[in-house]
Protein backbone atom coordinates (compact mmCIF):
# COMPACT_ATOMS: atom_id res chain seq x y z
CA UNK A 1 0.00 0.00 0.00
CA UNK A 2 2.78 2.08 0.99
CA UNK A 3 3.98 2.05 -2.64
CA UNK A 4 0.92 2.72 -4.48
CA UNK A 5 0.17 5.60 -2.64
CA UNK A 6 2.21 8.54 -4.60
CA UNK A 7 0.72 7.75 -7.63
CA UNK A 8 -3.16 7.33 -5.97
CA UNK A 9 -3.85 11.33 -6.16
CA UNK A 10 -3.83 12.61 -9.91
CA UNK A 11 -3.18 15.96 -9.90
CA UNK A 12 -5.03 18.05 -12.81
CA UNK A 13 -4.16 21.50 -14.34
CA UNK A 14 -3.16 24.18 -12.46
CA UNK A 15 -2.07 21.86 -9.11
CA UNK A 16 0.99 20.18 -11.99
CA UNK A 17 2.52 23.85 -11.19
CA UNK A 18 3.14 22.89 -7.99
CA UNK A 19 5.20 19.34 -8.63
CA UNK A 20 7.17 21.88 -10.94
CA UNK A 21 7.95 24.68 -8.57
CA UNK A 22 9.23 21.66 -6.26
CA UNK A 23 11.37 19.97 -8.57
CA UNK A 24 13.28 23.22 -8.89
CA UNK A 25 13.49 23.79 -5.35
CA UNK A 26 14.78 20.66 -4.50
CA UNK A 27 17.38 20.67 -7.57
CA UNK A 28 18.63 24.16 -5.83
CA UNK A 29 18.80 22.32 -2.65
CA UNK A 30 20.83 19.06 -3.99
CA UNK A 31 22.66 21.93 -5.39
CA UNK A 32 23.63 23.67 -2.19
CA UNK A 33 24.19 20.61 0.05
CA UNK A 34 26.75 18.53 -3.14
CA UNK A 35 28.77 22.38 -3.91
CA UNK A 36 30.56 22.52 -0.51
CA UNK A 37 31.75 18.73 -0.88
CA UNK A 38 32.94 19.26 -4.14
CA UNK A 39 34.25 22.86 -3.34
CA UNK A 40 37.02 21.25 -0.84
CA UNK A 41 37.61 18.37 -3.01
CA UNK A 42 38.50 20.52 -5.84
CA UNK A 43 40.97 22.72 -3.19
CA UNK A 44 42.07 19.19 -2.00
CA UNK A 45 43.48 18.67 -5.24
CA UNK A 46 44.52 22.12 -5.91
CA UNK A 47 47.56 23.32 -5.75
CA UNK A 48 47.92 25.05 -1.86
CA UNK A 49 49.97 28.34 -3.43
CA UNK A 50 47.49 28.77 -5.63
CA UNK A 51 44.26 28.23 -3.22
CA UNK A 52 45.84 31.36 -1.19
CA UNK A 53 46.09 33.28 -4.14
CA UNK A 54 42.91 32.36 -5.96
CA UNK A 55 39.63 31.54 -5.30
CA UNK A 56 38.70 28.04 -6.17
CA UNK A 57 35.13 26.72 -7.28
CA UNK A 58 34.67 23.34 -8.55
CA UNK A 59 37.23 22.38 -11.38
CA UNK A 60 40.90 22.54 -9.53
CA UNK A 61 43.55 25.29 -11.32
CA UNK A 62 46.39 23.15 -10.78
CA UNK A 63 46.20 20.09 -10.46
CA UNK A 64 48.47 17.96 -7.88
CA UNK A 65 48.32 15.00 -5.51
CA UNK A 66 50.94 16.61 -3.30
CA UNK A 67 48.80 17.74 -0.58
CA UNK A 68 47.52 13.87 0.30
CA UNK A 69 50.87 12.55 -0.02
CA UNK A 70 52.00 15.49 2.32
CA UNK A 71 49.15 14.41 4.97
CA UNK A 72 49.51 10.66 5.05
CA UNK A 73 53.55 11.44 5.12
CA UNK A 74 54.23 14.02 7.79
CA UNK A 75 51.42 14.04 9.75
CA UNK A 76 50.90 11.00 11.49
CA UNK A 77 47.16 11.23 9.86
CA UNK A 78 47.67 7.36 8.92
CA UNK A 79 48.03 6.58 12.60
CA UNK A 80 44.92 8.18 13.59
CA UNK A 81 42.34 7.20 10.71
CA UNK A 82 43.49 3.71 11.77
CA UNK A 83 42.64 4.52 15.30
CA UNK A 84 39.14 5.92 14.03
CA UNK A 85 38.24 3.00 12.44
CA UNK A 86 39.01 0.59 15.21
CA UNK A 87 37.14 2.38 17.84
CA UNK A 88 34.35 2.78 15.60
CA UNK A 89 34.01 -0.75 14.55
CA UNK A 90 34.60 -2.18 18.10
CA UNK A 91 32.22 0.32 19.69
CA UNK A 92 29.47 -0.36 17.19
CA UNK A 93 29.90 -4.58 17.53
CA UNK A 94 29.85 -3.77 21.06
CA UNK A 95 27.40 -1.51 21.45
CA UNK A 96 24.84 -3.19 19.23
CA UNK A 97 25.14 -6.34 21.14
CA UNK A 98 24.62 -4.72 24.54
CA UNK A 99 21.65 -2.39 23.19
CA UNK A 100 20.16 -5.33 21.67
CA UNK A 101 21.05 -7.62 25.08
CA UNK A 102 19.31 -4.65 27.43
CA UNK A 103 16.55 -3.64 25.29
CA UNK A 104 15.08 -7.24 25.29
CA UNK A 105 15.50 -7.66 28.58
CA UNK A 106 13.49 -4.53 29.23
CA UNK A 107 10.80 -5.68 26.94
CA UNK A 108 10.43 -9.02 29.10
CA UNK A 109 6.85 -7.83 31.34
CA UNK A 110 7.52 -10.92 33.49
CA UNK A 111 10.77 -9.65 35.02
CA UNK A 112 10.57 -8.94 38.19
CA UNK A 113 12.90 -5.64 37.85
CA UNK A 114 11.37 -4.69 34.66
CA UNK A 115 9.75 -1.05 36.01
CA UNK A 116 12.73 -0.20 38.46
CA UNK A 117 15.46 -1.11 36.03
CA UNK A 118 13.16 1.24 32.65
CA UNK A 119 12.93 4.00 35.15
CA UNK A 120 16.44 4.15 36.15
CA UNK A 121 17.39 3.93 32.48
CA UNK A 122 15.23 7.13 31.38
CA UNK A 123 16.07 9.09 34.21
CA UNK A 124 19.46 9.59 32.88
CA UNK A 125 18.16 10.60 29.60
CA UNK A 126 17.62 13.72 31.27
CA UNK A 127 19.77 14.22 33.87
CA UNK A 128 23.92 14.53 33.95
CA UNK A 129 26.32 14.86 36.11
CA UNK A 130 27.99 17.27 33.76
CA UNK A 131 31.40 17.36 32.03
CA UNK A 132 33.63 18.04 34.72
CA UNK A 133 32.44 14.87 37.26
CA UNK A 134 32.42 12.68 34.21
CA UNK A 135 36.02 13.70 33.09
CA UNK A 136 37.47 13.21 36.58
CA UNK A 137 35.49 9.97 37.17
CA UNK A 138 37.06 8.56 34.14
CA UNK A 139 40.19 9.83 34.38
CA UNK A 140 41.10 9.72 37.81
CA UNK A 141 38.84 7.27 39.70
CA UNK A 142 38.39 4.76 37.19
CA UNK A 143 42.33 5.80 35.51
CA UNK A 144 41.16 5.00 32.09
CA UNK A 145 42.36 8.03 30.83
CA UNK A 146 45.47 6.15 29.14
CA UNK A 147 43.53 3.57 27.61
CA UNK A 148 41.87 2.72 24.76
CA UNK A 149 39.16 1.39 26.54
CA UNK A 150 38.07 5.06 27.06
CA UNK A 151 36.16 5.26 23.52
CA UNK A 152 33.87 2.17 24.14
CA UNK A 153 33.28 2.04 27.96
CA UNK A 154 31.55 5.33 29.27
CA UNK A 155 29.35 5.49 25.53
CA UNK A 156 28.59 1.74 25.50
CA UNK A 157 24.76 2.21 25.91
CA UNK A 158 22.39 4.97 24.22
CA UNK A 159 19.35 5.21 26.07
CA UNK A 160 17.42 6.25 23.20
CA UNK A 161 18.33 3.41 20.78
CA UNK A 162 17.58 1.02 23.84
CA UNK A 163 13.86 2.40 23.45
CA UNK A 164 13.80 2.84 19.70
CA UNK A 165 14.90 -1.31 19.82
CA UNK A 166 12.81 -2.04 22.89
CA UNK A 167 9.47 -0.96 21.33
CA UNK A 168 10.61 -2.93 18.41
CA UNK A 169 10.52 -6.20 20.23
CA UNK A 170 7.43 -5.38 21.69
CA UNK A 171 5.64 -4.93 18.36
CA UNK A 172 7.03 -8.91 18.05
CA UNK A 173 4.51 -11.42 18.20
CA UNK A 174 4.78 -13.02 21.66
CA UNK A 175 3.86 -16.33 20.87
CA UNK A 176 7.35 -16.56 19.01
CA UNK A 177 8.72 -16.54 22.54
CA UNK A 178 6.30 -19.26 24.31
CA UNK A 179 6.83 -21.04 21.27
CA UNK A 180 10.82 -21.06 21.82
CA UNK A 181 10.22 -21.77 25.55
CA UNK A 182 7.96 -24.69 25.27
CA UNK A 183 10.71 -26.17 23.21
CA UNK A 184 13.22 -25.56 25.73
CA UNK A 185 15.19 -22.91 25.31
CA UNK A 186 16.38 -20.71 27.99
CA UNK A 187 15.95 -16.96 27.60
CA UNK A 188 19.86 -16.22 26.75
CA UNK A 189 18.87 -18.68 23.68
CA UNK A 190 15.79 -17.17 22.96
CA UNK A 191 17.40 -13.74 22.33
CA UNK A 192 20.24 -15.15 20.49
CA UNK A 193 18.22 -16.94 18.17
CA UNK A 194 14.62 -15.71 18.30
CA UNK A 195 14.97 -12.31 18.99
CA UNK A 196 18.02 -11.14 17.11
CA UNK A 197 17.25 -12.28 13.21
CA UNK A 198 14.12 -10.68 13.57
CA UNK A 199 15.26 -7.85 14.92
CA UNK A 200 17.78 -6.70 11.69
CA UNK A 201 16.03 -3.51 10.68
CA UNK A 202 16.62 -1.91 13.97
CA UNK A 203 20.18 -3.68 14.70
CA UNK A 204 20.71 -1.68 11.55
CA UNK A 205 19.74 1.49 12.39
CA UNK A 206 21.22 1.26 15.69
CA UNK A 207 24.16 0.07 14.32
CA UNK A 208 24.20 3.28 11.91
CA UNK A 209 23.50 5.83 14.98
CA UNK A 210 26.50 4.39 17.34
CA UNK A 211 29.13 4.39 13.65
CA UNK A 212 28.33 7.81 13.41
CA UNK A 213 28.50 8.48 16.59
CA UNK A 214 31.85 6.92 17.09
CA UNK A 215 33.66 7.83 13.76
CA UNK A 216 32.35 12.11 14.86
CA UNK A 217 33.10 12.11 18.15
CA UNK A 218 35.18 14.62 19.80
CA UNK A 219 34.66 15.43 22.88
CA UNK A 220 35.69 11.98 24.33
CA UNK A 221 39.29 12.99 23.29
CA UNK A 222 39.16 16.65 23.89
CA UNK A 223 38.34 15.56 27.48
CA UNK A 224 41.99 14.02 28.24
CA UNK A 225 44.27 16.51 26.78
CA UNK A 226 47.33 14.95 26.13
CA UNK A 227 46.89 12.17 28.04
CA UNK A 228 46.41 9.43 25.40
CA UNK A 229 48.68 10.18 22.66
CA UNK A 230 48.94 7.16 21.12
CA UNK A 231 45.18 6.80 20.73
CA UNK A 232 44.38 10.38 19.39
CA UNK A 233 42.02 10.28 16.88
CA UNK A 234 41.17 11.44 13.22
CA UNK A 235 39.27 14.33 13.74
CA UNK A 236 41.55 15.68 16.80
CA UNK A 237 44.11 15.44 14.20
CA UNK A 238 42.57 17.14 11.83
CA UNK A 239 41.50 20.32 14.16
CA UNK A 240 44.70 20.73 15.26
CA UNK A 241 45.59 21.41 10.93
CA UNK A 242 42.56 23.57 10.93
CA UNK B 1 1.41 -4.25 58.66
CA UNK B 2 3.90 -6.55 58.16
CA UNK B 3 2.20 -8.67 56.74
CA UNK B 4 0.53 -6.65 54.28
CA UNK B 5 3.85 -5.63 52.95
CA UNK B 6 4.63 -9.52 52.50
CA UNK B 7 1.77 -9.54 50.36
CA UNK B 8 2.73 -7.06 48.17
CA UNK B 9 5.95 -7.91 47.59
CA UNK B 10 4.95 -11.92 47.23
CA UNK B 11 5.79 -11.85 43.98
CA UNK B 12 9.89 -12.08 45.25
CA UNK B 13 11.06 -14.87 45.79
CA UNK B 14 14.47 -16.78 45.26
CA UNK B 15 12.49 -19.62 43.14
CA UNK B 16 11.19 -16.45 40.42
CA UNK B 17 14.87 -14.99 40.32
CA UNK B 18 16.72 -18.20 39.70
CA UNK B 19 13.76 -19.00 37.43
CA UNK B 20 14.54 -15.65 35.63
CA UNK B 21 18.51 -15.72 36.35
CA UNK B 22 18.86 -15.47 32.42
CA UNK B 23 17.33 -12.09 32.43
CA UNK B 24 19.47 -10.99 35.77
CA UNK B 25 22.74 -12.26 34.06
CA UNK B 26 21.28 -10.09 30.88
CA UNK B 27 20.34 -6.48 32.64
CA UNK B 28 22.26 -6.72 35.99
CA UNK B 29 25.75 -5.61 34.27
CA UNK B 30 24.40 -3.10 32.30
CA UNK B 31 22.58 -1.55 35.39
CA UNK B 32 26.19 -1.50 37.23
CA UNK B 33 27.76 -0.05 34.19
CA UNK B 34 24.95 2.83 34.46
CA UNK B 35 24.87 3.10 37.75
CA UNK B 36 29.12 3.87 37.77
CA UNK B 37 28.75 5.97 34.21
CA UNK B 38 25.81 8.04 34.78
CA UNK B 39 24.99 8.07 38.40
CA UNK B 40 28.14 8.07 40.45
CA UNK B 41 28.73 11.41 38.05
CA UNK B 42 25.39 12.76 39.66
CA UNK B 43 27.34 12.24 43.27
CA UNK B 44 30.14 15.16 41.65
CA UNK B 45 27.73 17.42 41.67
CA UNK B 46 28.46 18.19 45.67
CA UNK B 47 31.38 19.89 44.06
CA UNK B 48 29.75 22.33 42.69
CA UNK B 49 29.32 23.27 46.53
CA UNK B 50 33.04 22.61 47.18
CA UNK B 51 36.23 24.96 46.45
CA UNK B 52 37.90 22.03 44.09
CA UNK B 53 41.54 23.19 43.19
CA UNK B 54 43.90 20.61 41.63
CA UNK B 55 45.58 21.21 45.27
CA UNK B 56 42.51 19.66 46.63
CA UNK B 57 41.60 16.82 44.29
CA UNK B 58 43.42 13.95 46.10
CA UNK B 59 41.39 14.88 49.06
CA UNK B 60 38.55 12.60 49.38
CA UNK B 61 35.02 14.67 48.95
CA UNK B 62 34.15 15.03 52.70
CA UNK B 63 37.65 16.75 53.02
CA UNK B 64 37.71 19.71 50.91
CA UNK B 65 36.38 22.39 51.65
CA UNK B 66 32.28 23.32 52.35
CA UNK B 67 31.45 27.10 50.29
CA UNK B 68 27.95 26.54 50.11
CA UNK B 69 26.41 28.62 46.95
CA UNK B 70 29.56 30.51 46.14
CA UNK B 71 30.73 28.70 43.01
CA UNK B 72 27.00 29.58 41.85
CA UNK B 73 27.50 33.12 42.59
CA UNK B 74 30.47 33.31 41.60
CA UNK B 75 29.67 31.81 38.09
CA UNK B 76 26.61 34.22 37.79
CA UNK B 77 28.37 37.16 38.60
CA UNK B 78 31.07 36.36 36.16
CA UNK B 79 31.86 38.52 33.15
CA UNK B 80 30.94 36.37 30.08
CA UNK B 81 27.88 34.79 32.29
CA UNK B 82 25.11 37.36 31.00
CA UNK B 83 26.58 37.69 27.33
CA UNK B 84 27.09 34.11 27.49
CA UNK B 85 23.49 33.30 28.68
CA UNK B 86 21.85 35.74 25.95
CA UNK B 87 23.93 33.90 23.71
CA UNK B 88 22.50 30.06 24.35
CA UNK B 89 19.20 31.26 24.85
CA UNK B 90 19.37 33.67 21.29
CA UNK B 91 21.15 30.26 19.53
CA UNK B 92 18.52 27.85 20.75
CA UNK B 93 15.34 29.66 20.48
CA UNK B 94 16.82 30.72 16.88
CA UNK B 95 17.79 26.84 16.17
CA UNK B 96 14.52 25.59 17.49
CA UNK B 97 12.82 27.70 15.61
CA UNK B 98 14.43 28.03 12.12
CA UNK B 99 15.31 24.36 12.32
CA UNK B 100 11.87 22.36 12.70
CA UNK B 101 10.44 24.77 10.71
CA UNK B 102 13.05 23.83 7.57
CA UNK B 103 12.85 20.35 8.34
CA UNK B 104 8.79 19.82 8.44
CA UNK B 105 8.58 21.75 5.12
CA UNK B 106 11.38 19.95 3.25
CA UNK B 107 9.32 16.62 4.54
CA UNK B 108 6.19 18.16 3.25
CA UNK B 109 8.31 19.20 -0.22
CA UNK B 110 9.18 15.24 -0.33
CA UNK B 111 5.88 14.03 0.22
CA UNK B 112 4.81 15.99 -2.48
CA UNK B 113 6.82 15.48 -5.04
CA UNK B 114 6.00 12.78 -7.51
CA UNK B 115 8.98 12.08 -9.42
CA UNK B 116 10.48 8.90 -7.37
CA UNK B 117 13.60 8.49 -8.20
CA UNK B 118 14.78 11.71 -8.24
CA UNK B 119 12.82 12.47 -4.37
CA UNK B 120 15.09 9.51 -3.34
CA UNK B 121 18.33 10.93 -4.84
CA UNK B 122 17.20 14.70 -2.86
CA UNK B 123 16.51 12.51 0.52
CA UNK B 124 19.98 10.74 0.08
CA UNK B 125 21.93 13.91 -0.63
CA UNK B 126 20.11 15.44 1.82
CA UNK B 127 21.55 13.14 4.84
CA UNK B 128 25.36 13.35 3.26
CA UNK B 129 26.25 16.56 5.85
CA UNK B 130 24.85 14.60 8.90
CA UNK B 131 27.36 11.95 8.85
CA UNK B 132 29.94 14.89 8.32
CA UNK B 133 31.27 15.76 11.44
CA UNK B 134 31.18 19.02 12.89
CA UNK B 135 35.41 19.50 12.18
CA UNK B 136 34.98 19.07 8.61
CA UNK B 137 31.76 20.96 8.27
CA UNK B 138 33.14 23.56 9.74
CA UNK B 139 36.44 23.79 8.14
CA UNK B 140 34.04 23.92 4.31
CA UNK B 141 31.96 26.59 6.51
CA UNK B 142 35.35 28.36 6.88
CA UNK B 143 36.46 28.10 3.42
CA UNK B 144 32.87 29.35 1.64
CA UNK B 145 32.24 31.97 4.57
CA UNK B 146 35.25 33.81 5.51
CA UNK B 147 35.78 36.82 4.07
CA UNK B 148 37.10 36.41 0.56
CA UNK B 149 36.04 32.83 0.47
CA UNK B 150 33.95 31.50 -2.26
CA UNK B 151 31.07 33.39 -1.39
CA UNK B 152 31.82 36.60 -1.26
CA UNK B 153 34.01 36.26 -4.42
CA UNK B 154 31.15 34.83 -6.61
CA UNK B 155 28.54 38.10 -4.86
CA UNK B 156 31.80 40.14 -5.74
CA UNK B 157 31.16 41.45 -2.07
CA UNK B 158 32.28 41.73 1.46
CA UNK B 159 29.40 40.17 3.58
CA UNK B 160 31.57 39.54 6.70
CA UNK B 161 29.47 36.62 7.71
CA UNK B 162 32.12 35.27 9.89
CA UNK B 163 33.25 38.12 11.32
CA UNK B 164 30.41 40.00 12.17
CA UNK B 165 30.35 40.37 15.91
CA UNK B 166 26.65 40.54 16.49
CA UNK B 167 23.63 38.48 16.98
CA UNK B 168 24.09 38.11 13.44
CA UNK B 169 26.68 35.03 13.78
CA UNK B 170 23.99 33.33 15.64
CA UNK B 171 22.04 33.45 12.50
CA UNK B 172 24.99 32.22 10.98
CA UNK B 173 25.34 28.70 12.90
CA UNK B 174 21.42 28.03 12.88
CA UNK B 175 21.79 28.05 9.19
CA UNK B 176 25.01 25.71 8.76
CA UNK B 177 23.24 23.71 11.69
CA UNK B 178 20.04 23.67 8.95
CA UNK B 179 22.22 22.97 6.49
CA UNK B 180 23.77 19.89 8.22
CA UNK B 181 20.66 18.69 10.05
CA UNK B 182 18.01 19.35 7.75
CA UNK B 183 17.09 16.10 5.86
CA UNK B 184 18.14 13.82 9.21
CA UNK B 185 15.59 15.62 11.08
CA UNK B 186 12.97 15.42 8.19
CA UNK B 187 12.88 11.45 8.47
CA UNK B 188 11.05 11.59 11.66
CA UNK B 189 8.66 13.89 10.03
CA UNK B 190 8.12 12.08 6.74
CA UNK B 191 7.62 8.56 8.48
CA UNK B 192 4.72 10.47 10.37
CA UNK B 193 3.33 11.28 6.92
CA UNK B 194 3.77 7.91 5.22
CA UNK B 195 1.61 6.96 8.04
CA UNK B 196 -1.88 9.20 6.86
CA UNK B 197 -4.47 6.98 6.02
CA UNK B 198 -5.19 7.99 2.21
CA UNK B 199 -8.72 7.72 2.57
CA UNK B 200 -8.67 11.41 3.88
CA UNK B 201 -6.83 12.84 1.23
CA UNK B 202 -9.52 11.48 -1.21
CA UNK B 203 -12.40 12.85 1.30
CA UNK B 204 -10.79 16.32 1.37
CA UNK B 205 -10.46 15.92 -2.64
CA UNK B 206 -14.18 14.66 -2.93
CA UNK B 207 -15.40 17.98 -0.57
CA UNK B 208 -13.23 20.01 -2.82
CA UNK B 209 -10.04 21.14 -1.41
CA UNK B 210 -6.91 21.96 -3.54
CA UNK B 211 -3.99 20.63 -2.95
CA UNK B 212 -2.20 23.24 -0.74
CA UNK B 213 -5.54 23.22 1.00
CA UNK B 214 -5.21 18.80 1.39
CA UNK B 215 -0.98 19.71 2.90
CA UNK B 216 -2.72 22.54 5.28
CA UNK B 217 -6.05 20.43 6.50
CA UNK B 218 -4.99 17.04 6.32
CA UNK B 219 -0.82 16.80 6.28
CA UNK B 220 -0.33 19.32 9.03
CA UNK B 221 -2.61 18.34 11.78
CA UNK B 222 -1.48 14.37 11.27
CA UNK B 223 1.82 15.14 12.04
CA UNK B 224 1.07 17.49 14.68
CA UNK B 225 1.67 15.05 17.96
CA UNK B 226 4.96 14.13 16.09
CA UNK B 227 5.96 17.59 16.21
CA UNK B 228 5.04 18.23 19.45
CA UNK B 229 6.96 15.62 21.29
CA UNK B 230 9.90 16.67 19.30
CA UNK B 231 9.26 20.18 20.10
CA UNK B 232 9.21 19.65 23.86
CA UNK B 233 12.08 17.51 23.63
CA UNK B 234 14.03 19.83 22.16
CA UNK B 235 12.64 22.79 24.57
CA UNK B 236 14.17 20.76 27.52
CA UNK B 237 17.65 21.01 25.93
CA UNK B 238 17.58 24.31 25.05
CA UNK B 239 20.60 25.35 27.34
CA UNK B 240 22.38 22.59 25.79
CA UNK B 241 23.67 24.21 23.05
CA UNK B 242 26.66 22.27 21.20
CA UNK B 243 29.93 23.42 22.25
CA UNK B 244 32.29 22.06 19.98
CA UNK B 245 30.21 23.43 17.66
CA UNK B 246 30.58 26.69 18.37
CA UNK B 247 34.09 26.23 19.01
CA UNK B 248 35.04 25.24 15.70
CA UNK B 249 32.80 27.68 14.07
CA UNK B 250 33.49 31.33 15.80
CA UNK B 251 37.02 33.02 15.65
CA UNK B 252 38.31 35.43 18.13
CA UNK B 253 36.66 38.03 16.61
CA UNK B 254 33.24 36.42 16.93
CA UNK B 255 34.06 35.34 20.29
CA UNK B 256 31.68 37.36 22.24
CA UNK B 257 28.64 35.84 20.50
CA UNK B 258 29.83 32.71 20.34
CA UNK B 259 30.26 31.78 23.41
CA UNK B 260 27.47 29.52 25.20
CA UNK B 261 27.09 27.38 28.38
CA UNK B 262 28.79 24.41 27.64
CA UNK B 263 31.83 25.81 26.67
CA UNK B 264 32.07 28.53 29.21
CA UNK B 265 32.17 25.59 31.44
CA UNK B 266 34.74 24.21 29.78
CA UNK B 267 36.67 27.40 29.93
CA UNK B 268 36.41 28.24 33.26
CA UNK B 269 35.84 24.65 34.89
CA UNK B 270 38.67 22.66 33.00
CA UNK B 271 40.29 25.25 31.20
CA UNK B 272 41.37 27.11 34.47
CA UNK B 273 41.37 24.67 37.09
CA UNK B 274 38.49 25.56 39.00
CA UNK B 275 36.66 22.51 39.04
CA UNK B 276 33.48 23.62 41.25
CA UNK B 277 33.12 26.46 39.24
CA UNK B 278 32.40 24.33 36.22
CA UNK B 279 30.69 21.88 38.21
CA UNK B 280 27.85 24.63 39.11
CA UNK B 281 27.64 25.44 35.41
CA UNK B 282 26.63 21.88 34.64
CA UNK B 283 24.44 21.82 37.20
CA UNK B 284 22.21 24.69 36.57
CA UNK B 285 21.91 23.08 32.78
CA UNK B 286 20.88 20.58 34.21
CA UNK B 287 18.25 21.66 36.33
CA UNK B 288 16.85 24.66 34.04
CA UNK B 289 16.68 21.78 31.16
CA UNK B 290 14.44 19.67 33.52
CA UNK B 291 12.05 22.35 34.57
CA UNK B 292 11.67 23.19 31.22
CA UNK B 293 10.69 19.88 29.85
CA UNK B 294 8.27 19.42 32.13
CA UNK B 295 6.93 22.95 31.46
CA UNK B 296 6.82 22.48 27.58
CA UNK B 297 5.10 19.21 28.65
CA UNK B 298 2.36 20.27 31.18
CA UNK B 299 1.79 23.06 28.51
CA UNK B 300 1.23 20.92 25.85
CA UNK B 301 -1.43 19.19 28.04
CA UNK B 302 -3.21 22.16 28.69
CA UNK B 303 -3.44 23.03 25.09
CA UNK B 304 -5.26 19.59 24.55
CA UNK B 305 -1.44 18.19 22.60
CA UNK B 306 0.02 15.14 22.83
CA UNK B 307 2.20 14.95 25.85
CA UNK B 308 6.08 13.11 26.14
CA UNK B 309 5.92 11.72 29.69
Amino acid sequence: MAKKDSNQIKYTGSEKVLDYILLVFCILLVVITVYPFLNVLAISLNDSMDTMRNVNFIIPRKFTLSNYIYIFKENNLAGAFMMSVVKTLVGTIIGVICTAMLAYVLSRKDFYFNKPFTILFIITMYVSGGMIPEYLLITRTLNLGNNFWVYIIPGLIWVYNVILMRSFIEGLPIALQEAAKLDGANDFVIWLKVILPLCTPTIATVALFLAVGQWNSFMDSICTPGICPRCSMYCMRLWSRL
Amino acid sequence: MKKKETKTRQKFSLNLMWKQRYLLFMSVPFVIWLIIFKYVPLWGWTMAFQEVKPGSFALPMWERKFVGFDNFIKAFTDRLFGQTMINTIGISILGIAIGTVTSILFALILNELCFTRFKKFTQTVSYLPHFVSWVIIASIAKMLLNDGGAIDTMLNTKLHLMSNNSPAFWIVVCLINVWKEMGWDAIIYLSAMAGIDQGLYEAAKVDGANRLQRIWNVTLPSTKPTIIVLLIMSVGGALNVGMERQMLLSNSIVQDHAMVLSWFAYVRGIGSNNYGLGTAIGMFQSVVGIILLFIANKVAGMMGESKLV
